[in-house]
């Protein structure tokens, strides 16, 4: 995660993918990127793809939440894909409040979510 | 020195022989120098070898390949501060017959103080069917917990989890990362938590379900909660267990009902 950011844009989504180990001045400018992203492309929703990361802290995941808010506020939904099952653990055994989030398993079923979720008007009103 | 050599003994050097003879452990004796000074009839039916192959050799003899180089540094350690201990405490030893096999060893040190200077026993322990017994041991009860939480795909991306008996902490966690693996593998939309198997669901146990749920959700998989029995569901109220989002049915059946109308609602697209 040291230079390149890769966001990619599928119509009106985007996709950003976190991978390796993440410190602090690479989540701000993980931050300023979407968000400049969302706000350049008009961007409805986006999928934040956690698979690549292997160990998620309680500092990682409060990352996560900030950049959810961030994105949520620029008027986009969006859905976190590919928590892994080590780290889904990890963040209900730290107690980490991630109740607002709308995760998906995976990519595909994140844009499918997506979908409703803007059809619906907002989040927390998912279907489970 | 009577210890070491055969020679006339008193009384308490007779003593010692027999002891050393008749004790369960292969018993060595052995120099500062590594060289072994004296050992007993327990090292010759261990090891394979006659007192007369041991007794002047260096003790590393009897060190496998492998460890070889570096016992000398420990044995010089031991001579250093030489007190009643058990060798390589936490770790697995092994011993090397003559016929080049190994064996797990206990190994405990003492220092033997006499005329000549500091001398080590060691007593030498094959603990083969221990650490067999063990290791089976350990196997069961891994094959119990497998068995015990186990995860049946019940529908096309709809998991079903029968919890039966008592859920503790080692199991539930257990269960949550057997859950967690088959969501990420068969990429299921719903897991079904079927408790009718569980005699009694107290606030430590719902705490168990629900981290599990929270953990499911986490990864994108919704779950219903099934074989609520009706004093389950008062036992459940009385105690103020809070199930948040978390949709229950009485039957098996009609959880799988609801899985699979949740299946269609999130999969197709409005």
């Amino acid at each position: 995660m040291s230079e390149a950011i890769p966001v990619l844009r599928i119509g009106d989504t985007l996709l950003l993918s976190l991978q390796g180990d993440l410190d602090d001045s690479s989540v701000v400018r993980i931050e300023s990127r979407i968000t400049d992203e969302v706000a350049r492309t008009h961007a409805k929703g986006a999928l934040i793809d956690v698979s690549g990361l292997i160990v998620v802290d309680t500092f990682i995941a409060r990352a996560i939440a900030r950049i959810v808010g961030m994105v949520r506020l620029l008027g986009a939904e969006v859905v976190v894909v590919g928590i892994q099952p080590a780290v889904a653990i990890t963040l209900v055994e730290l107690g980490v409040p991630m109740g607002q989030l709308d995760t998906a398993l995976n990519a595909e079923q994140g844009l499918v979510l997506l979908r409703k979720l803007r059809a619906g008007g907002g989040h927390g009103d998912r279907a489970g | 020195m009577a210890i070491l050599r055969d020679e006339p003994m008193d009384a308490a050097g007779l003593l010692f022989r027999d002891l050393l003879e008749v004790a369960p452990d292969a018993i060595l004796i052995v120099e500062a120098d590594g060289r072994i000074a004296r050992v007993n009839r327990q090292t010759e039916q261990l090891f394979g070898y006659s007192r007369d192959d041991l007794v002047g050799q260096e003790m590393e003899m009897l060190v496998p390949e492998r460890f070889r180089r570096r016992h000398p540094g420990h044995r010089g350690r031991f001579f250093e501060d030489p007190r009643t201990r058990p060798m390589g405490v936490g770790l697995e030893l092994f011993a090397l017959r003559r016929d080049g096999t190994e064996f797990p060893a206990e190994i405990s040190l003492s220092p033997l103080q006499t005329a000549d200077g500091t001398l080590v026993s060691a007593a030498i322990r094959d603990v083969t069917e221990r650490r067999e017994y063990q290791q089976r041991l350990e196997r069961q009860r891994d094959e119990i917990l497998e068995l015990s939480t186990p995860v049946i795909e019940v529908w096309d991306k709809v998991l079903a989890l029968p919890i039966i008996g008592t859920l503790d902490s080692v199991r539930a966690a257990r269960l949550t990362e057997g859950l967690l693996e088959k969501i990420a593998a068969s990429q299921a939309e719903v897991v079904i938590l079927d408790i009718s198997g569980v005699p009694s669901i107290d606030t430590l146990v719902a705490q168990h379900l629900l981290k599990t749920v929270q953990a499911a959700t986490l990864m994108g998989a919704a779950s219903v909660l099934s074989g609520v029995r009706p004093e389950t569901a008062q036992a459940m109220v009385h105690l103020g267990i809070e199930l948040g989002q978390l949709r229950s049915r009485n039957t098996l059946r009609d959880a799988l009902q609801l899985a699979i109308r949740i299946v269609h609602e999130r999969t197709d697209t409005p």
